[in-house]
């Protein structure tokens, strides 16, 4: 051959030995591009499940989803099209639509972008039918909350856009997810909103779907939100509702056996649709703002207040368990007692030098009896201090001075005084039992949640332990999934033997004492009134208001089926209106409807709103 | 004689022929990978459907070849060549003018690329020039005749413009060194391509230090040991030198247009620009390389499917095929390639005739300048410049022509002991 030629055959075998030598290096030894592949062609595409509904105790249907349907366009896909008729269909103005479609270009060309935000179902029908008449345009349906009561907002809470905070705890969420923001939407979110499915798409180089990755060998399925039930009865919320119409506060009712919640209610409210469709964000925006109602606040579970009278009876309990007073132990109350040299206890109980015993103290709401059985709890020991922390103790087991740990996701602590209180206050050791003797009578340093009260009703109903208070029922029909935590039942230590005094007092609250015109025909209950004093600052100067008003219930007196706390704020006396309350919810919930008509037609008309507009700062007053 | 009967059928070198039609096979399928999935009523109006007609055709062109005399080829071997000059000029004129390129006549829905075919009759035209008696490559003269009867079509095909077909013409000079040429010719021309490259890399200034120092010392070097210094070789060295280099600066930025500039920055890994300019590049890049050794399967590709790289089934074919079939795909194609064109220079060199052997080499030569510059290209080791892929990328013109070159070829080739 010749010598030439081999030379080009060298050249030739150089050049295809230089080029098998480059595809080697990037198709076996550099291992970049196969993610890069998989990164330009592989999109991911969530399923969402439906979320779960919500249903009450006797499986009403509380919370369900509605459809709901954005006009979406791609830019490049889109044709001239008739832009009258769009408008017509869709009911937007012209300015909206240019402004979105505009807003739509400048996100981007291929990918789809929102142009008519949450239409119903009777609003897109139009369009739906005359669809292809708009190249480009797209429906997407997607989901918002649909109620089927007006009530209980402050228990079904709402659900909202993740924002960037809850982004970045869960790796679940992606920017536009929903999300649970408050009642058990936020407490029960892992529950309800199911699991998310997972397809693997290809795509082409304008994003456009080209088929499935693998055919779907990576695709996961999604599973629809599990439906809760919960423990309140809608009826009996509702009711509460109208009870507490033109007035502020709240109304807690609880199963004993079980501390299942029956009903949760706070006033003023909102009707829970409020923060779900089309104005939910202005909406709560207005909610938040309104400082004067402020209606976003659970006075049940987060309002904090000196429980007053009804606290006299854990004094009772502790006294009696301590062995300080014992069953048939009785003190002179002559209008109250001096306990130091200028210091006297006031009492209205109306003994005047008569001698007062337990149970005759609790129908007559003795300050004597109470807050010198206080003293003597304090006073067993070698210090106060030591004392005062048995007493604490004693209360953080009914669950007093500590958060709850309900189901739902707010709360508040209240206040029940240790030494180390009154040690920061005083000093350490520079303090006796005396200086805390408002304690004894629920006033002083002393503050509950009215949930919290409801659930030393509950104790006490139950003679000596309760299940922590929960809104849970059933989570798909089964108790399973339900945190163990609110099955097992919790001890105050203080022997049921103990309760019976208590029992038998508050029930002559109702036959003799504060309670007696809300008596129940034919069904005997418990109950203990409280009156809580408060003030207000009014233009600068500090001005007495009507008292809270409060009242502790349950019955029937044998087997308990409902614990009642009533909070009215500025509701003057207990027996005026926390006892009726308390006393129709009662029979709501035993009888199913209401003989007493004279105390519901009493509560019904009864408006605190003159008292309350005088403490709201006057640039408010429109409202 | 030994052979006296006329060559048939049977004399055409099968090897050849049959890696043609495996390469065509080859391109088939891939053409069918890259574009099935894009909206076609019937398979004739798909690239592959089409492909699949045009490779039919070349059918036609064989049987066609096969009867032309060669002896009338060798003959109006000039006529062709003017011929060919004339078709460039008239596609100047009346050509259609699709995207800035006059490059293609277009008759009503089919549209034909003069200089695919001006490529062959070019190599037929050369032929005759170095068949003429007294002829020699050697003879400065006639080293200019030759060169300009190919730079008439690079010159006309640069008005197109078509600066890579245009390249490809420039690989008819390996046919002049077959034919005695002097190898200094194309070290001068390997010089003034380093001394460009390296200029545009390092910049002019260091490029004239460094190469001033080399020039010295390799002076030095010569002298010590034949003790004897040429001054005119030197001379010519020294300013074809210096004129690259300070020729560089106004080349690339005054003669290229920008696009070609980032091209060739971006192979020099000077310029990143994955989105624009170095889209292409980018994206044929992560196409084979994420073949891996086995590929992805037939219609597996997810970089082809999504048609993430323009021109797919024509100029950039290897990345299905390499998406597709890996490093085992790839390299099969690069096999048949260097077979083939081994073996069509064995087949040339055992021509008794120049005209024959000629035409040998410049098939040779213009097959090897596609194969070479393509794959380089789609593998990033040269500039992005449009040129095709022998026998796989889609197109009937690229198709014919390079089939008309090689069956005349293998038909004198068959008939290589008569004498015609």
């Amino acid at each position: 051959m010749n010598q030439k030629s081999v030379v080009i055959i060298f050249l030739i075998f150089l050049t295809s030995f230089i080029i098998a030598g480059r595809l080697f290096y990037l198709q076996i030894l550099d291992k970049e591009y196969k993610n890069l592949a998989l990164r330009n062609a592989v999109k991911k595409e969530y399923v969402i499940p439906e979320r779960g509904y919500i249903y009450d105790r006797n499986n009403k249907l509380l919370v369900s989803n509605l459809p709901i349907y954005d006009i979406m366009a791609v830019p490049n896909q889109m044709k001239a099209f008739d832009t009258l008729e769009f408008l017509k269909y869709t009911g937007i103005s012209k300015e909206t639509l240019d402004k979105a479609l505009q807003r739509a270009k400048m996100y981007s060309r291929n990918k789809a972008s929102l142009i008519v935000p949450k239409l119903y179902k009777n609003e897109i029908a139009l369009l739906q039918e005359k669809i292809y008449k708009f190249p480009g345009f797209f429906i997407q349906r997607r989901a918002i909350r649909k109620y089927h009561t007006k009530s209980a907002a402050n228990v079904l809470g709402f659900i909202r856009e993740v924002n960037e905070n809850e982004l970045k705890k869960d790796p679940f969420y992606l920017p536009g997810d929903l999300i649970g923001k408050a009642g058990v939407e936020k407490s029960y979110e892992k529950i309800l909103r199911g699991k998310k499915g997972v397809k693997y798409y290809l795509t082409d180089k304008f994003n456009r779907k080209i088929g499935s990755y693998k055919n779907g060998k990576f695709d996961t399925l999604s599973a629809v939100g599990k439906d809760l039930q919960l423990s309140i009865d809608i009826k009996l919320q509702e009711f509460g509702d109208s009870l507490m119409k033109n007035k502020r506060g709240a109304i807690i009712a609880i199963e004993p056996e079980t501390g299942e919640i029956l009903a949760l209610v706070t006033a003023p409210g909102y009707p829970p649709e409020f923060l779900s469709g089309r104005n939910s964000s202005k909406n709560f925006n207005k909610l938040f703002r309104d400082k004067i109602n402020n209606p976003l606040l659970d006075r049940g579970l987060q309002g904090e207040y000196p429980p007053g009278s009804p606290f006299k009876m854990l004094n009772g309990l502790i006294g009696l368990q301590e062995n300080v007073i014992q069953p048939w132990t009785a003190y002179i109350c002559n209008h109250g007692f001096n306990y130091g040299k200028h210091s006297h206890m006031f009492c209205h109980c109306g003994a005047n030098g008569r001698k007062v015993h337990l149970p005759w103290a609790i129908e007559k709401s003795c300050n004597t009896f109470f807050s010198k059985t206080y003293l003597k709890i304090i006073n067993n020991f070698p210090t106060p201090a030591e004392g005062l922390d048995v007493w604490h103790d004693y209360l953080s087991r009914f669950g007093l001075g500590q958060y709850l740990h309900t189901d739902l996701p707010v709360g508040s602590k209240g206040l029940i005084p240790d030494s180390k209180f009154y040690d920061r206050y005083y000093g350490p050791g520079r303090w006796t039992a005396t200086y805390t003797i408002s304690n004894g009578i629920g006033q002083g340093e002393v503050l509950t949640t009215p949930i919290q009260l409801a659930n030393v009703a509950v104790a006490i109903a139950n003679k000596g332990f309760y299940y922590t208070p929960h809104i849970i029922r059933r989570i798909n029909g089964s108790q399973k999934e339900i945190d163990s935590f609110y099955l097992k039942p919790k001890y105050t230590e203080i022997d049921a033997r103990y309760f019976d005094q208590i029992i038998d007092g508050m029930a002559a609250v109702y036959q003799r004492g504060t309670a007696r015109y809300s008596q129940l025909p034919d069904i005997e209950l418990c109950g203990k009134t409280g009156t809580s004093e408060n003030k207000t600052r009014i233009k600068g100067k500090i001005v007495k208001m009507p008292d809270h008003s409060i009242f502790m219930a349950f019955g029937p007196k044998k087997h308990p089926k409902i614990a009642v706390t009533v909070f009215v704020e500025n509701g003057g006396y207990g027996a005026t209106v926390a006892a009726p309350i308390a006393t129709l919810m009662i029979e709501k919930y035993l009888r199913g409807k209401i003989t007493r008509t004279d105390l519901l037609n009493r509560v019904l008309n009864t408006d605190l709103r003159p008292i309350y507009q005088q403490k709201a700062p006057e640039k408010n007053e429109k409202q | 004689m030994r052979n006296s009967r006329k060559a048939g059928i049977f004399d055409y070198d099968w090897i050849s022929v049959l890696l043609f039609n495996l390469l065509v096979f080859i391109g088939i399928i891939s053409i069918y990978s890259a574009t099935y999935n894009q909206p076609h009523t019937n398979i004739f109006q798909s690239f592959y459907g089409k492909q699949i007609l045009w490779f039919a055709f070349s059918y036609v062109l064989i049987i066609f070849i096969g009867f032309v005399s060669l002896k009338s080829i060798k003959n109006n071997a000039s006529m062709l060549y003017l011929g060919g000059i004339l078709l460039l000029i008239l596609v100047l004129i009346a050509g259609a003018n699709i995207n800035g390129n006059k490059s293609w006549f277009r008759f009503g829905r089919f549209s034909i690329q003069p200089a695919e075919f001006v490529k062959l009759l070019t190599v037929l035209g050369l032929a005759k020039l170095m068949t003429e008696p007294d002829f020699k490559i050697s003879n400065l003269k006639n080293l200019l005749q030759a060169t300009v009867l190919i730079f008439v079509p690079v010159f006309l095909i640069l008005l197109q413009p078509d600066l890579g077909s245009a390249i490809i013409f420039l690989s008819l000079f390996l046919v002049f060194y077959r034919d005695g040429l002097s190898i200094s010719y194309y070290l001068l021309g390997l010089l003034v391509a380093i001394l460009f490259i390296t200029t545009i890399y390092f910049g002019q200034q260091k490029v004239l230090i460094v190469s001033g120092i080399v020039f010295l010392l390799l002076n030095l070097l010569f002298y010590l040991k034949v003790k004897k210094i040429f001054w005119l070789p030197a001379f010519f060295v020294l300013t074809l030198s210096l004129l690259s280099i300070l020729g560089t600066e106004f080349v690339f930025h005054k003669v290229l247009k920008p696009h070609q500039r980032n091209r060739i920055e971006i192979v020099l890994g000077k310029k990143k620009d994955d989105k624009g300019t170095g889209y292409n590049l980018k994206q044929a890049l992560i196409a084979i390389g994420s073949g891996g050794l086995y590929g992805k399967g037939l219609l597996k590709g997810s970089q082809t499917k999504g048609n993430y790289i323009p021109e797919q089934h024509t100029d950039w074919i290897l990345t299905v095929i390499g998406e597709q079939w890996g490093f085992l795909g790839t390299l099969t194609v690069v096999l048949l390639y260097t077979f083939l064109i081994i073996r069509l220079i064995f087949l040339a060199e055992r021509q008794k005739q120049k005209f024959s052997r000629i035409v040998g080499y410049g098939l040779v030569a213009i097959l090897f300048a596609h194969y070479a510059l393509n794959m380089l290209m789609v593998i990033g080791l040269f500039p992005t410049i449009g040129i095709p892929l022998p026998f796989l990328s889609y197109g009937g013109s690229s198709l014919w022509a390079f089939t008309l070159l090689l069956f005349i070829f293998l038909k004198f080739d068959a008939h290589r002991i008569e004498d015609w």
